[in-house]
């Protein structure tokens, strides 16, 4: 998910405040063909590659793409309203009620390393984000696409000298973080209950990492995400639970002060 | 300078723009009601001859066409679910008493009928409070029924307290009606029991089988409330059993958890390294799916005899969701089916021919609201809204749906009858298990 978000930052140089809808647009595709056609997450989170990618194109190519010259606030302020409109038609369409699946995963404890128990969905998802990370890394850095991705990032009037569509290459990268943050939609359905506002929370922590690692920074995405889980985890025990976001949000602000750039930034 | 590709992009950025700022003040004055709204229950029969006993005085004033009774819900946006079943409630409720005719009163010395006016917030709190200054200031309302959730009911009580318009809620938190421990407003009553009540008849089941050997004294029980006012409540409801019955209880975890938590296994590790053998938690439907998920997942529901989640626990789809392992969950509510009251039947059949929505806690709440509202309007026998307020206040129900059958409001504006608390059973069933003179069964242990 985080993924996503950090493809995003560092090719367009712009906050996607749409990912929460794009996480949750994810979560009710899951959730539809479901409960319709029995499909379980995981298989339909594959299907919906295809479909988030030409959504994420789309937005960029008709709508983003034309503002993009014009400010960043501009592009910030239509994202944002996509983002409600979205939110509003869920609301319509779904109500409210958080809806959940029962995946066919069983998801009592399976499997114990040690002491420690971990759930047989908690793998399968596990191994699901690996193999998505995985592929991402691969893409971004042993395709001619992701050179063009990443000359795009690093220089865009360079890269559109070396011949490179920058305009393309922005619409695909947009398609690839909407497709990653669908996907994360799709597969946290098997953990979470989905209702309109799922991925508000996960658009937040998504936005933390981010920063942490550094606007753009991919490696620095998987570092920061160990260290904000682990901090979650160890403070969520031994300090109050409610206290949990503050913990997160401080460390975000300690971070800022000291490395304002992130503690990857390339 | 700017391209002339730009400074096109920029014309028809701000001429977009304009228009969404044209069209946003257009729907802005279309939304807020017209003028002069529509009865929504335009059953104005002739009205019956009123008794006989008090003959009717010569008026010396007009007599209203239509008793304006006004309530702002959620019909569509996040709330709208619980606003339909209340806005068809209130719909049945007056629909009743119009096909008789109206409301008696004794100032005209005739029947008038309700002219209900439902106005619809879009689950917008800014909304809410503009709507129902509406109400107050331009249709003059007489009374006031209320929205759906705290939320919304907050700001609403608000407007109703400056207008002074008798304004019944059905809000379970109490800071809605108090303010420093003293009532905000003569104006404002619920009719619906305090979460901290819940929590109290909660603790009271447990002393109960604690006393009977059921379970372990002291039990151990881990504290989990939501970080809001309701939250509040439920948690100072445990703490004052806690202190009533010294030895029975120990508080081994206190914890609160913020709305739209995702993560509970750090808690749920501490509960378990605490040794808490009680989960009491006041969470909402969402956070409470995830949080018995993780308890699932890591293996320990079935660990602890006692799990509640306050009044969630028998929705369908927690039920259909973890089918076996939602089973012995005890939970709160102020109305079942399985109450032996004649008019809880005669409302279900009344509700099934005027909606398709099925039966839920909601719909009674929302009748029973508008039936008392209206019969503090007769008891008052005037529209004045302070002659309302005053009957609302003294007024005595004793056929409500709710367990004890009776209600009257006391000094705070509140009601006093327990809880039911229910425990789910296998197969999808429910049974009550308090209060002891309304128990179908006894509490069962989880695990046992």
């Amino acid at each position: 998910m985080t993924y996503g978000m950090a493809l995003i930052c560092g090719i367009m140089r712009i906050i996607n405040v749409l990912h929460a809808g794009f996480i949750m647009f994810g979560g009710y595709f899951a959730c539809t063909l479901f409960v319709y056609f029995g499909i379980d997450p995981l298989f339909s989170s594959i299907i919906l590659i295809p479909i988030a990618f030409a959504l994420g194109f789309s937005i960029h190519r008709v709508l983003l793409a034309r503002l993009a010259s014009v400010s960043m606030q501009m592009t910030l302020l239509l994202l944002f309203a996509i983002w409600l409109i979205a939110q509003n038609l869920a609301l319509l369409v779904f109500t409210a009620d958080p809806r959940m699946i029962a995946s066919r995963l069983p998801y009592a404890f399976e499997i114990y390393l040690g002491d420690v128990g971990i759930s047989f969905q908690r793998i399968v998802l596990l191994t699901s984000f690996i193999l998505i990370s995985f592929s991402t890394y691969i893409l971004l850095n042993r395709t001619m696409l992701g050179k063009a991705i990443r000359g795009t990032s690093q220089d865009e009037e360079a890269a559109s000298y070396c011949g490179i569509n920058t305009k393309l290459i922005k619409d695909i990268a947009f398609g690839i973080g909407t497709v990653l943050a669908s996907m994360f939609g799709a597969l946290a359905t098997v953990l979470y209950p989905i209702d309109p506002f799922f991925g508000t929370v996960f658009q937040f922590k998504a936005f933390v990492i981010t920063v942490l690692a550094g606007m753009g920074s991919i490696i620095g995405v998987i570092v920061a995400s160990m260290i904000i889980g682990a901090i979650e985890s160890v403070a969520g025990f031994y300090l109050k639970f409610g206290l949990l976001d503050i913990v997160t949000y401080t460390m975000l602000l300690v971070i800022l002060i000291i490395r304002p750039h992130g503690l990857f930034k390339r | 300078m700017y391209s002339k590709g730009v400074l096109k992009t920029s014309y028809i950025a701000i001429a977009v723009i304009v228009i969404i700022v044209i069209a946003a003040i257009a729907i802005y004055f279309t939304t807020i009601p017209a003028p002069t709204p529509t009865p929504t229950t335009p059953t104005l029969t002739t009205p019956t001859t009123p008794p006989k006993t008090s003959p009717p005085p010569t008026p010396t004033i007009p007599i209203p066409e239509t008793i304006k009774v006004g309530a702002v819900v959620c019909l569509t946006g996040a709330n709208a679910r619980y606003g339909q079943y209340y806005a068809t409630a209130y719909k049945l409720a007056a629909d009743e008493i119009n096909k008789e005719g109206g409301i008696y009163i004794k100032e005209y010395g005739k029947k008038i009928p309700i002219e209900l006016i439902i106005l619809d917030d879009e689950s917008d709190r800014e909304k809410t409070v503009k709507l129902v200054d509406y109400l107050c200031t331009e249709v003059k309302v007489v009374a006031l029924l209320s929205g759906c959730g705290t939320p919304f009911i907050y700001p609403q009580s608000s407007v109703a307290i400056r207008e002074k318009v008798p304004y019944l809620t059905a809000v379970i938190s109490t800071e809605t009606l108090l303010e420093g421990g003293k009532r905000k407003s003569p104006y404002l009553f619920s009719m619906l029991v305090m979460i901290d009540v819940l929590a109290r008849n909660m603790m009271d089941l447990l002393k109960e089988n604690i006393d009977k050997g059921v379970l372990p004294k002291p039990i151990k029980i881990a504290n989990i409330w939501e970080n809001t006012p309701h939250g509040l409540d439920w948690r100072r409801g445990i703490y004052e059993k806690v202190l009533e019955y010294p030895g029975y209880f120990e508080v081994v975890v206190d914890e609160s958890v913020e709305v739209g938590a995702t993560e509970f296994r750090p808690l749920l590790l501490k509960i378990e390294a605490a040794g808490a053998n009680a989960l009491m938690v006041d969470i909402r439907l969402t956070e409470m799916m995830s949080m018995h998920r993780q308890l699932v997942e890591m293996g320990i529901y079935g660990k602890y005899p006692v799990i509640t989640y306050g009044a969630r626990g028998g929705e369908k789809t927690f039920r259909d969701e973890f089918k076996d392992k939602s089973n012995y969950v005890i939970w709160g509510t102020f109305f079942s089916d399985r109450l032996p009251y004649p008019q809880i039947k005669s409302f279900i059949e009344k509700w099934k021919k005027f909606s398709d929505l099925p039966v839920e806690w909601y719909a009674a709440v929302g009748y029973e609201n508008a039936r008392i509202m209206f019969k503090a309007i007769e008891a008052a026998g005037s529209l004045d809204r302070d002659r309302i307020r005053d009957a609302l206040q003294n007024i005595v129900v004793e056929d409500v749906m709710f367990p004890g059958q009776k209600i009257s409001f006391d000094e705070f504006g509140m009601v006093h009858y327990p809880y039911l608390i229910v425990q789910n059973v296998p197969e999808g069933q429910t049974r009550i298990i308090y209060p002891p003179e309304l128990a179908e069964a006894t509490f069962i242990p989880i695990g046992k």
